[in-house]
């Protein structure tokens, strides 16, 4: 799934929308060196591993997720372009139903 | 206990008039048509004039139409939400003076019990689904959902659900022996392990019955979104609440059949003398642990699809475009992953390791933020907006009102040193009930204001819907501002009675804010009787919806894809000689109804 | 539940399509009695669950009502699931069309929720695992649970998956017999695995008196290899649709939905079981 995304996937505009999740990833790994350096429940392996493995694997999930999104809807975003077809969530709102062919793909493999 | 017997025989009475009525409605429904005029056509409602459906209440027994489906679900929810709401105005009025003066502790326990899983389970999950069903294939214009029988059983495994989970109420007058539980909505262990009435098993299953209902639809939602598009809709151009119901349907992936194990574990350490929860087992902790990693997503699972109907509905009352969508997708996607790592905020008092427990409390913060995020998107949107202060639009706003204090007492929870102070108080009745009633029964309510048109072909009285908002909002605020208060009073939550010793807290204070918050609840009562009123009325009696476009949201561009369906399908009725598809946004191979919206404009 | 995912067979993703045009007692379109039928059979094990509860809780009702209530519910719900597939069979197989992207993709979602079914059952193991460890049953002590039976019965749902895979790989080569016998085997082996799982379960109850009642460790037992006996029985229907269906003749290198669907499943149980093997029988005896 995670092919080589060609560098007009991540252009500035879609990194820009992607920062509103770098900010609970910030606030996880500000607390992830906080833990570290902090310490003042002493430490035990299994219940450090825990603590910290809480934090790392939801944030990686997180990291994970995001890319994957921001691929797949900049990637859909360029296939409109290229289809002349709207970005808007109401598509063909205002009456502009000429720019809605129907582009065939084909999904179906029997 | 005569009191308990007399309350009971009321409810249920309503419960069967309301049982009555509706069948008697139903079977009346043979000349429901989902559009005003629709009649003229063969009357089925559905273009073409040859019935896809047989007659009478049969049809809905035997629909697979995800939109006859939504309707079912609808009516379902709301049936759940005066069970719920009739049992906490019972609670409420007992709460009205300290001592026991209307009902005895156990009966409260029930009531207390009830509430919280109906509104939750049969209330929460359904009203959403209702809207799901309805305008997720309209508004990715699909045929309809990817596996239409999958989702007729679906809905048909919910009343055997509630009836089981209600089954206490109905057997405990005939003195048979059996029950309501009384476990709470989170049937902590060992109480619910212990408690040998037969109604708390009834509820367990009935439980796990609607949780499979739940799985069954989430993988027909993710199947849906993902491939029954319509050829002009991708994750471009996905309408946000696509995306938030995209996100819920996962988490209910992995929610549901997690409690759906843990219920099952229940049952048998309840009836086969297992050890599952058991001390010399996995421990009551360990319920604990389950029932959150459950629970916590579950709150998400119950919140994001308001959300993303807030982020649909607003815009169109506001000029403007959502603002920041991209925004608004990426901190759903992000409140997906975050709410499985953060459960055990809930459990912070129960002697957890602290090192641990501090992890939690640092996702727990971190979550907080694509929530904040949404809302100044909703603001942002409103901003210099042309606003207009439509029924729909007001419980938009009272939602955003009510997310504000909702989420901020949300993050004083998660920090450990004022969670430990505030835990098991009303506060965090106060914080869960501003997001519950203040946002996602208004969410639901403005929703079913604004399709209102689309499903009925007619058009509500505004003037009502006007004094149901104002009543639900003031009602909302007294009542759940006043549990903040009581939170920060000491008021341990759960209990029929507060007849404790001024060192515990102040008891003429506590009881002037409980009877505040009593009369607020009547308030929302009185609020939701003229709603059903206003409901019932202008179903049957309302003005039809002449123009497609009740809402003139073709002026400012805003015209939905589930408005374009409603459109076409008005032509159609209207004499078009095209034969309408049944369903779906206008994917007919050939173009379909597109070509004659077009045809009509160009005269 | 995969079974009803069958059901949505006839249908494509694009052009217009009413999704109940063939049915009994009539094709109407967009109605079928077959969901209602269904849910009233799912309805009814709950039903049948609750009552017997209730007899064992109260003396209102005799202990045989609930199970035979439930019995009665299995006939229920086969039969709407019977009409329901059936319908949607004929109108696939005579239409020659799939829908087999959202069928894959469901079955997909599916296993993802039964990773969480199972997840429970392996959290309480763990937690017994780490604060509850003692009072062993004698099983586990002497290291009796991981008898030979278990091991040969993990060959031979490991050999299962081989050989459907293989026949999926001959259904694509559109070698039709070979397709046929290895799936032959591949059922023949599962229904010989849950053989052998009665027979362990006869041997410990009887023999050895470890029943589920035994404490800490016999509920994780019971709980996890009754799930996954569950689960291994559902996948052998499954494959025994499937296999009735090959003999009809429905499946080709092009048509093969159900086929890969109840692979998938069929190899998810297989993998919860090896899974289930090392950490519930290998690892209660060796770090004990
Ligand atoms: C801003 C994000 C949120 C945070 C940080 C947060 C935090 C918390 C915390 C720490 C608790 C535990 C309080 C205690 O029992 O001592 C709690 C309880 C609760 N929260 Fe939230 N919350 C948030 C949003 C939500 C949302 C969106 C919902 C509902 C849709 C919700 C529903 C609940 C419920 C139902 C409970 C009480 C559960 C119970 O004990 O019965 N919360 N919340
Ligand atoms: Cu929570």
């Amino acid at each position: 799934m995670v092919s080589e995304p060609d560098a007009k996937t991540f252009d500035r505009e879609t990194l820009l929308d992607l920062v509103v999740n770098a900010i609970p990833l910030g606030i996880i790994l500000f607390f992830i060196l906080v833990f570290a350096l902090v310490n003042p429940f002493g430490s035990d392996p299994v219940n450090t591993a825990i603590q910290f493995s809480i934090m790392i694997v939801t944030g990686l999930a997180l990291l994970v997720l995001t890319y994957v999104s921001g691929k797949a809807v900049s990637e859909a975003e360029d296939e409109l372009e290229e289809q002349g077809l709207e970005l808007s969530e109401e598509a063909g709102a205002d009456g502009t139903a000429e720019t809605t062919a129907p582009a065939e793909t084909e999904d179906d493999t029997a | 206990m005569a009191v308990e017997q007399l309350a009971l025989t009321v409810l249920m009475g309503i419960l069967l008039v309301a049982v009555a009525g509706l069948v008697s409605r139903m079977v009346d429904w043979r000349s429901y048509t989902p559009l005003g005029g629709a009649s003229a056509i063969g009357g089925s409602g559905y273009g073409g004039g040859h019935a896809e459906k047989p007659a009478g209440i049969v049809r809905w027994f035997t629909t697979v139409d995800h939109k006859d489906i939504g309707i079912l679900y609808g009516i379902y929810a709301l049936v759940a939400f005066f069970w719920g709401g009739a049992a906490v105005l019972l609670m409420r009025a007992e709460l009205a003076a300290p001592g026991f003066d209307i009902m005895e502790a156990a009966f409260y326990n029930s009531l207390l019990t009830s509430h919280g899983i109906t509104m939750l389970f049969l209330f929460g999950t359904p009203i959403i689904a209702a809207f799901s069903n309805y305008f997720i294939p309209l508004l990715i214009g699909a045929d309809d959902m990817a596996f239409p029988r999958i989702n007729a059983i679906a809905f048909w495994l919910l009343p055997p659900g509630a009836i089981l989970i209600w089954a206490g109420f109905f057997t405990a007058p005939l003195g048979l022996g059996i029950d309501p539980a009384q476990t709470s909505w989170t049937m902590y262990t060992p109480l619910s392990a212990e408690q040998a009435n037969a109604g708390v098993d009834l509820m367990l299953l009935g439980l796990h019955l609607t949780g499979v209902s739940a799985t069954m639809g989430a993988i027909n939602f993710i199947a849906t979104i993902f491939t029954e598009r319509g050829d002009d809709v991708n994750w471009a151009n996905l309408d946000i609440f696509s995306w938030t119901i995209l996100t819920q349907s996962a988490l209910i992936l992995f929610a549901f059949p997690l409690l759906g194990s843990a219920l099952i574990m229940l049952l048998l350490d309840r009836n086969f003398a297992t050890t599952f929860f058991a001390v010399e087992g996995g421990s009551p902790i360990l319920w604990q642990h389950l029932f959150w990693f459950f629970g916590h997503p579950e709150v998400y699972i119950l919140v994001l699809p308001p959300m993303g109907l807030v982020s649909w509905i607003l815009p169109k009352f506001s000029g403007r475009k959502l603002f920041g969508f991209k925004f608004v997708v990426y901190s759903t996607l992000a409140i997906g992953v975050l709410s499985f790592g953060v459960w055990a905020h809930h459990m912070f008092s129960t002697g957890m390791d602290p090192r641990i427990r501090a992890s939690f409390m640092a996702v727990s913060l971190a979550i907080a933020i694509p929530s904040a995020v949404k809302t100044f998107n909703w603001i942002t949107t409103m901003w210099n907006g042309r606003l207009r202060l439509t029924a729909p639009m007001l419980f938009c706003i009272g939602f955003i009102s009510n997310f504000v204090i909702g989420g901020i007492t949300g993050v004083f929870l998660a920090a450990i040193p004022v969670d430990l102070v505030l835990h098991d108080t009303y506060y965090v009745v106060g914080h869960f009930h501003y997001i519950v009633m203040g946002m996602i029964a208004f969410a639901g309510m403005g929703a079913l204001y604004y399709w209102f048109p689309i499903v009925t072909g007619r058009m509500y009285q505004r003037t009502l819907a006007k004094w149901h908002f104002w009543l639900s909002m003031i009602g909302t605020n007294i009542t759940f501002f006043a549990f903040l208060v009581l939170g920060y009073l000491g008021m341990p939550r759960r209990y029929a009675t507060y007849q404790f010793d001024g060192a515990i807290a102040p008891l003429a204070q506590v009881t002037t804010l409980h009877q505040i918050s009593t009369v607020g609840a009547f308030i929302i009562g009185i609020g939701q009787v003229v709603w059903a009123w206003n409901m019932v009325q202008s179903w049957y009696e309302g003005p039809e919806v002449e123009d497609a476009d009740p809402w003139n949201l073709k002026d400012d561009g805003m015209f939905g894809r589930e408005f374009q369906w409603f459109e076409a399908q008005k032509l159609a009725a209207d004499g078009g000689e095209e034969e309408v598809a049944t369903d779906g946004g206008g994917v007919r191979p050939d173009g379909g109804y597109r070509r004659a919206v077009r045809r009509v404009d160009d005269e | 539940m995969a079974i009803e995912e069958a059901d949505d067979h006839g249908q494509d993703g694009h052009g217009h399509h009413l999704p109940a045009v063939e049915d009994w007692p009539k094709g109407f379109g967009e109605a079928s009695w077959w969901p209602f039928v269904t849910a009233l059979g799912a309805a009814g094990f709950y039903i049948g669950a609750s009552l017997y509860v209730i007899a064992t809780r109260t003396d209102l009702l005799g202990v045989a009502v609930g199970p035979a209530v439930f019995v009665g519910s299995v006939f229920l719900f086969l039969a709407g699931l019977y009409g329901w597939v059936y319908h949607a069979f004929v109108k696939a197989y005579w239409d020659g069309e799939g829908h087999s992207r959202g069928l894959r993709f469901a079955m997909v979602l599916f296993l993802g929720s039964e990773v969480a079914t199972f997840g429970a059952g392996f959290v309480y193991y763990f937690f017994i695992r780490t604060s509850a460890w003692e009072n062993l049953p004698h099983l586990v002590e002497s290291g009796n649970v991981l008898s030979s039976l278990v091991i040969v019965n993990t060959i031979i749902l490991v050999i299962s998956s081989v050989t459907l895979h293989y026949a999926h790989v001959a259904l694509h080569e559109n070698n039709r017999k070979r397709f046929l016998r290895l799936l032959g085997v591949t059922l023949l082996l599962g229904v010989v695995f849950i053989g052998g799982q009665a027979l362990e379960y006869y041997e410990f109850i009887i023999h050895e008196d470890f029943t589920i009642t035994e404490g800490a460790y016999a509920s994780a037992f019971y709980g996890l290899t009754g799930l996954h006996g569950l689960h291994v029985t559902l996948g052998a229907v499954l494959l025994g649709i499937v296999f009735v269906r090959a003999l009809y003749g429905q499946y080709d290198a092009e048509h093969d939905t159900s086929v890969s669907t109840a692979s998938m499943y069929w190899h998810f149980v297989d993998a919860v079981w090896i899974f289930l093997v090392v950490v519930l029988y290998a690892g209660a005896i060796v770090l004990g």
